[in-house]
């Protein structure tokens, strides 16, 4: 019975000690472990003087790499090992900032975690910030550094943010940098062989392209001896954004900008419904893919490659990459894809809807860093560093004759055998990059798309401002939309229903004086 | 008589060789897919509608891209470490709740029950939770992998519910030959055991091989993070098709190879969890 | 004079059992620090949580309710309320139900290798993410290509739409949801089978008992307990409908049948964080869990012991 005790209470000793070890001791040849860095600027008493003061006199480099930590969420690559890591190698060398980011998979881990550790005063030194919402709370919770008052030190940062510029501030404050945005990149895409074979020219108009996918789709285009090819298909209600663009409205969720400075929801206008109405009949013909609201990224490129139907709504990076464009035109030799540009219907031809003043990141200092300027300065100076010249062309190309060459132009070439080496230099692209330029040297082979699409005639929305305020009730109203868009143009509910559920929509969900909130936030953030 | 039942006993059999035959077809259809389509070159997959059974030819690009990674070796360690002390933990302190609770006579014994089972509806939530972890000292470490999520009470109870179906009248003889919780314990309820606690060393290596969201909150060591955040960081870098258009091969591949890196291990365990699921174990024992 | 006596014998009983007390107490430290002393949180859901006061600090919210009130005041509550108790309640009754037949019949197969081939593959499914299990549904079921439907197409000359069809999309999610964790489920009560005494079964042998006849007498009662117990615990989680893989599933034509309490608060609160209604959502989920716990255990003492 005693050795029992003895062995429960030993059992529950170790776990303790041990845990406690494990914590004190962690491994010191690893990168810094950020509960001290956090520490550090907590305390603000360890910064050496010495460094302070020389930062403080002149703007030159301390002798010493400041360590930094960020928090980025990285979807789309992964850090190579430390060894092999030569842009945080180069930033070291250059502007004595030893970089650590904690990256996170998806957004939604990162804003966790970030919320863990700003509540704990953990806080990492810079950090992405999902969306203007949490940007303005976290503004009201004292967590950020105003970097208006560091305009002068990142004065490439200002510069290079553009457009985007606007959805980083917060009641005329610049309290996040805002990432400049990927571009307007979806469209509908074409068959061009098919249009061939049948003699029709590419479409422009709105009838003209209804009338190639009707032809092309019951011809059986790939010979398969079944009646089986769909006419449109695309992820969710967007597949439909081109048909709006023809009546020249936006989407069921779009907060338009109107050429006078107002702010009107599509929803209000008589010509979207004109338009559910082309697009009920166009499923009832079968024209469209009857199950396009429950395909996803997969869905969408497998019907792709297998070739299933004669028109896609897609971005054309989802379309062009090797990994779907190779096995595409494996399955189906000779396939050519166009994008379409807006068609001409009965009141316009906008291309869809793209939101200008978005970004594709928010980064946001932590207002720990306060009070600590040599950490303060580094993180300035990097990011200074990574939004001109050197710094610029490292985060997008790599190094200089490793990576890449530069003509007597100013054009880039990478040099060959070394693409792979500079998949995840993406990461630190914390300020965006140059897109068009970017994308004819990293993605010759779509880049006549990508600057093609880039340039279409679009309704111009404002949805990455606009923050919720706390009476719209924005999931139910969403989810409302949604639905009954679904049933208008599926037929479930007669379109002869629709004024009555623009009632609902304004008396239960108040979307009409959501749409007016959206407009003043708007006049707000432009006269700031 | 006799023949009839032998008659019956056969159509019986034949009824369970039927549809196990059936669920294997049901069940081993997606399995083929799965590995098929991890190491199928895509567009061979995507032709014939997802269902490829003999694939012409054979591509360990998927693997090679996940293997690649420096981190992997790593991760594995991570999680082979997280995975075999945790069971471990989880194990002893489980058994050490299960048994006591399973005496009918402890006084106290259904409030702390009750109490158990409060815990699996009723949590303060993640935010206290991590700020104990953090003044544990626990943040960067494997321990908050483990510590935080040690005992299942769904898995207590399952034990408690074996011990409880042990004959008593063997620990009664055993009280009797002046044995004392102990020793009744380690060599009465755990020998016969063996069926629930196989079972449950399985529940429990499954969860701590799968950890995940732990490590999402609790780590931001690159360094500490276990198998499955890292596959699921690769994945993601193939699926996102907005920023990096580079990578050459396509998720879904991408998404099966790893399914296979993740359940190749924990299902060669299996069999051997298999093995004692075997009738019998409490054969003669009420006699001893 | 009695009353002493009475509570000296308490106090007896506990010395009796201390070496079980002392068993428990390491067990027991760990709720107390991971389980119960977290347990404060739950206040979020009265206060408007503001991230730099923390949870002690945040002022409350008034009225006190107006977290709850965020949820019940949601036209689509009663849907959303009625869409989870009906799906989580029908995969807790066909999920028992299959893991219960899975069980039996593995327990009841002779040939061992067949045994052992489809109880590990039966398993394999439970490590899929929902992503690839709804990749495998649409190749079995999707309208356009789905092996499933172009069958129906060549039978019957119609397709059915079972992804998008409010109709036809909770079967969709039934289906897959046997699929995935019959095996997996089906674990624990093989485990119990095994523990069931030998001798009843050559008892039963020796009076001419059919398989049947075994099976109804022997095996289930053997196992009653267990499945009894699995039952009332798994029944606190009525409000627990399946979140991942409803999300991953769902569309807009089925949010009628399939939008659920848990993918209404990752849509209305985690996304724009907002921590007092998820914590609302959360302890009137947990609350009637639980008293649905407590009453169906009451219940089941009625035949039998429950769970304390």
């Amino acid at each position: 019975m005693n050795t029992a005790v003895k062995k429960c209470i030993a059992l529950f000793l170790a776990i303790v000690a041990t845990a406690n070890l494990a914590a004190c001791g962690s491994d010191p040849g690893s990168s810094v472990p950020d509960v001290e860095s956090s520490h550090s600027v907590a305390s603000s008493e360890t910064p050496s003087s010495q460094a302070q003061s020389e930062t403080e006199t002149a703007p030159s480099l301390p002798d010493k790499p400041v360590d930094v930590e960020g928090m980025v969420h990285i979807s789309t690559a992964v850090l190579p090992d430390k060894a092999d890591n030569f842009v945080e190698e180069t930033i070291r060398e250059k502007i004595k900032v030893n970089l650590n980011l904690t990256t996170y998979g998806t957004m939604e881990d990162l804003q966790t975690n970030l919320n863990l550790r700003l509540m704990s005063g953990d806080a990492p030194d810079f950090f992405v910030v999902n969306g203007r919402t949490n940007l303005s709370t976290y503004v009201q919770e004292g967590f950020l550094l105003n970097l208006g008052d560091y305009e002068d030190r990142m004065p490439n940062v200002f510069a290079f943010m553009g457009n985007a510029k606007a959805s980083g501030m917060i009641d005329g404050q610049q309290y996040a940098i805002a990432k400049r945005p990927y571009g307007f990149r979806n469209g509908l895409w074409i068959r061009k062989d098919w249009l061939d074979a049948h003699g029709l020219p590419i479409p422009t108009t709105l009838e003209d392209y209804i009338n190639a996918i009707r032809i092309i789709a019951a011809s059986d285009p790939d010979g398969n001896g079944h009646n089986d090819t769909i006419g449109l298909t695309g992820i969710g209600l967007d597949t439909m954004s081109q048909f709006y663009g023809a009546y020249g409205v936006g989407n069921h969720k779009a907060l338009v900008l109107e050429p006078d400075g107002s702010i009107s929801s599509p929803l209000y206008e008589p010509a979207f419904r004109e338009a559910l109405t082309l697009i009920k009949s166009l499923i009832e013909e079968g024209l469209i893919d009857k199950e396009f609201l429950a395909s996803n990224n997969n869905i969408l490129s497998d019907k792709f490659i297998q070739g299933s139907a004669v028109s896609f709504f897609s971005a054309w990076s989802a379309l062009l990459k090797p990994a779907v464009f190779d096995p595409m035109l494996e399955n189906n030799p000779g396939a050519e894809w166009i994008m379409l540009d807006g068609l001409q219907g009965p009141y316009d031809n906008y291309a869809g809807q793209y939101d200008d003043i978005s970004n594709s990141g928010l980064y946001s200092f932590s207002s720990l860093l306060e009070g600590n300027q040599e950490k303060t300065e580094a993180v300035c100076r990097l990011f200074d560093y990574l939004a001109h010249g050197e710094g610029l062309d490292l985060a997008q190309f790599g190094i200089e004759d490793v990576h890449f060459t530069k003509d007597a132009n100013g054009n880039y070439n990478t040099i060959e055998g070394t693409g792979s080496q500079t998949d995840f230099t993406f990461i630190y692209q914390l300020v965006g990059r140059d897109e068009l330029p970017y994308c004819q040297v990293k993605f010759a082979y779509a880049y006549e798309e990508a600057a093609f699409a880039y340039n279409r005639k679009r309704v111009s929305t404002i949805n990455s401002i606009v923050q919720n305020p706390e009476w719209y009730k924005a999931a139910d109203a969403n989810r409302y939309i949604e639905e009954e868009i679904t049933k208008f143009i599926f037929g479930n509910r007669s379109l002869d229903e629709y004024d009555s559920f623009l009632e609902v929509l304004n008396s239960t969900y108040q979307y009409d004086k959501f749409v007016q909130d959206a407009q003043t936030q708007y006049k707000q953030l432009i006269s700031d | 008589m006799i023949k009839r039942a032998t008659i019956g006993e056969k159509i019986f059999d034949s009824a369970i060789y039927f549809v196990l035959a059936v669920l294997f077809v049901v069940y081993f259809v997606p399995l083929i897919y799965v590995v098929i389509s991890s190491v199928t070159p895509y567009s061979e997959v995507a032709r014939s509608g997802g269902l490829v059974i003999i694939p012409k030819e054979i591509t360990l690009s998927a693997y090679s891209q996940i293997f690649k990674q420096g981190l992997i070796p790593r991760a594995l360690g991570v999680t082979v470490f997280v995975t075999v002390v945790g069971t471990s933990l989880s194990m002893a302190l489980s058994v050490l709740l299960a048994y006591p609770l399973s005496k009918q006579t402890l006084p106290g014994r259904k409030f702390i029950l009750q109490a158990l089972v409060f815990t699996m509806y009723f949590s303060g939530g993640l935010i206290p939770t991590y700020l104990i972890v953090r003044q544990m000292g626990m943040l960067n470490t494997v321990w908050a992998m483990i510590i935080p999520s040690v005992v299942s009470t769904y898995n207590v109870m399952l034990i408690r519910n074996y011990f409880q179906n042990i004959p008593a009248e063997l620990f009664e003889a055993a009280t009797i030959d002046g044995c004392g919780p102990t020793r009744s314990l380690l060599s009465i309820a755990l020998p016969l055991s063996p069926p629930v606690l196989m079972t449950i060393m399985l529940f429990y290596m499954v969860s701590f091989w799968n950890t995940f969201y732990a490590a999402i909150y609790y780590i931001n060591d690159p360094n500490l993070r276990p198998l499955q955040v890292i596959l699921r960081d690769i994945l993601n870098s193939v699926v996102g098709n907005m920023e990096n258009v580079d990578v050459n091969i396509p998720s879904m591949t991408i998404q099966m190879a790893s399914i296979v890196v993740t359940s190749v291990p924990i299902i060669l365990v299996y069999p051997f969890i298999q093995k004692h699921f075997t009738k019998g174990i409490m054969m003669g024992a009420v006699k001893g | 004079m009695t009353k002493r006596q009475k509570s000296g014998g308490l106090l007896g009983r506990i010395m009796e059992h201390r070496a079980y007390y002392i068993m428990l107490l390491p067990g027991l430290i760990y709720f107390a620090i991971f389980k119960f002393a977290p347990m404060y949180g739950v206040i979020i859901s009265f206060k408007d949580f503001r991230m730099n006061s923390g949870i002690t600090n945040s002022p409350f919210a008034s009225p006190w309710y107006k977290h709850f009130l965020d949820f019940f005041s949601s036209p689509f509550w009663g849907e959303l309320l009625a869409n989870t108790i009906a799906i989580s309640m029908s995969k807790l009754l066909l999920g028992t139900l299959f893991a219960l037949l899975l069980a039996l019949i593995l327990n009841e197969c002779r040939s061992s290798l067949l045994r052992r081939t489809v109880q590990t593959i039966t398993y394999m499914p439970h490590f899929f993410s929902w992503v690839v299990v709804y990749g495998i549904v649409y190749i079995f079921v999707s309208e356009n290509s789905g092996i499933v439907n172009r069958f129906l197409n060549e039978l019957t000359g119609s397709t059915i739409p079972f992804l998008t069809s409010p109709r036809y999309f909770r079967s969709v999610l039934y289906v897959s949801h046997i699929w995935k964790g019959m095996g997996y489920s089906s674990i624990v009560y093989l485990s119990a089978m095994a523990s069931i005494d030998m001798n009843l079964y050559e008892a039963a042998l020796v009076d001419g008992a059919g398989r049947f006849r075994r099976i109804f007498h022997i095996t289930l009662p053997g196992i009653r307990s267990t499945i009894i117990m699995l039952l009332i615990l798994n029944i606190g989680n009525i409000l627990n409908a399946g979140f991942d893989q409803i999300f991953v599933m769902y569309n807009s034509q089925v949010y009628s049948v399939a939008d659920i309490i848990d993918t209404w608060v990752y849509r209305a609160g985690l996304q724009e964080m907002r921590f007092s209604l998820a914590a609302a959502v959360g302890l009137f989920k947990s609350v009637i869990g639980f008293i649905m716990v407590f009453g169906t255990n009451k219940l089941a003492k009625i035949w039998e012991e429950g769970i304390w």
